[in-house]
């Protein structure tokens, strides 16, 4: 029985697609998009005014420990981490990407680039922010200076803002060039531990920034 | 890049079409490139545990599709964007002719799965039972013996004569 039960058992087998020259391009692109690339951080260009840096180091577990909640988390393009003036570590996800395929593609790319931050002016975004006019209403209506020094400045909310300014800039500046620019919109999710302090979390503060 | 993702990378383009092939095999044509996008996922996730040598390696990737699977089984398949094109070059690719085992099919479905994932693995893709024992991470004397009692019973429920189970094909 040994000839005919392998026989039919190799047989048996349920037909699988063919392999053809577009399959193959799509799996080498499956691979490559589902490796390191994807999941590049922004790393450090020159460290930034105060001392501030931009990461590049840790692990993609350390990251998944943060517990993303977007549904769209597991296919993030970027993860990025970097440290706050303060010293926190900040970290946040990138996807999601609509739009046109050709811009889809383009953007992704563009924010899966190892060296992406030597592309993102953090650096000017940040003291912009610091250079700006910030004014906080008072419990009692009175408006007073909101600005670098002041109770009311939230240095690590400004940087982490800046980050993020910073890196849109760039991808629709690069968009731009590329000439496929049309109607990009993405998400992100970050986690920033004691980003802003609490006492300013309730109050209106207005900016020219 | 880190010698483990220079190593992952070569392995997953070698082992990208057999890996494909079996999760059609296990879901289908249409669930399966979201299952290979969740694989390769897993496998980058995991590259530094990716062994050295390249049949060690092929193993460990099927033992991460064999738990991909065991969660396409437990939740409907996650689509991924990722594996969109693949998934609609998949639909419209020519599929191989009609085969006619739709009778060992059900024979080995009515098998314990454990049994059952040993046949296919041996006999749809083409594994030796030593190499089944690494994906499985079971013994390869358990292997055998499970093998061997799948057999007998696939024998008996095709209607093959119940001879010593034992095979000269059989590579251990």
């Amino acid at each position: 029985m040994t000839h005919t039960l392998d026989e039919r058992l190799d047989s048996s087998a349920p037909a699988t697609t063919a392999p053809t020259a577009d399959r193959a391009e799509a799996l080498r692109h499956l691979i490559s998009a589902t490796g390191p690339r994807r999941r590049t951080r922004l790393r450090a260009g020159a460290a930034v005014a105060g001392g501030l840096a931009l990461l590049g180091v840790g692990s993609v577990a350390a990251a998944d420990a943060w517990g993303w909640t977007s549904w769209w988390a597991d296919d993030a393009v970027s993860e990025v981490t970097y440290t706050l003036p303060s010293g926190a570590v900040c970290e946040g996800i990138l996807g999601n990407f609509r739009g046109a395929a050709e811009e889809v593609q383009a953007a992704e790319e563009f924010m899966a680039q190892p060296d992406l931050l030597d592309r993102v002016d953090v650096e000017t975004h940040y003291a912009d922010a610091r250079a700006a006019n910030y004014v906080a209403i008072l419990d009692d209506g009175i408006e007073v200076d909101a600005g670098p020094g002041t109770p009311y400045w939230s240095a690590d909310d400004r940087y982490a803002q800046a980050v993020g300014l910073a890196t849109s800039d760039a991808l629709h500046d690069h968009l731009r060039d590329v000439g496929v620019l049309e109607r990009l919109s993405y998400e992100a999710e970050s986690r920033c531990p004691g980003l802003v302090p609490a006492e300013l979390r309730s109050r209106e503060i207005r900016s020219d920034w | 890049m880190s010698s483990a993702t220079e190593r992952l990378e070569p392995a997953l383009r070698s082992n990208a079409d057999a890996l494909l092939a079996y999760l059609e095999r296990r879901i289908g044509p249409d669930d399966a490139p979201d299952a290979l996008a969740e694989v390769m996922t897993v496998a980058w996730r995991r590259e530094r545990d990716l062994p050295a040598e390249s049949d060690q390696a092929r193993m460990w990737l099927y033992g991460i599709a064999r738990n991909v699977l065991a969660n396409a089984h437990r939740s409907r398949v996650r689509r991924h964007r990722l594996a969109h094109r693949l998934r609609i070059l998949a639909s419209a690719a020519p599929s191989a002719a009609a085969d006619d085992g739709a009778e060992v099919r059900s024979a080995i479905a009515a098998l314990d799965p454990g049994l059952a994932e040993i046949v296919r693995l041996r006999h749809w893709e083409g594994f030796s039972l030593a190499e089944i024992a690494q994906i499985l991470d079971e013994p390869a004397s358990t292997v055998r013996s499970r093998y061997s009692r799948a057999r007998e019973q696939l024998a008996a429920a095709l209607g093959e004569p119940t001879e010593a189970a034992s095979s000269s094909r059989v590579r251990s």
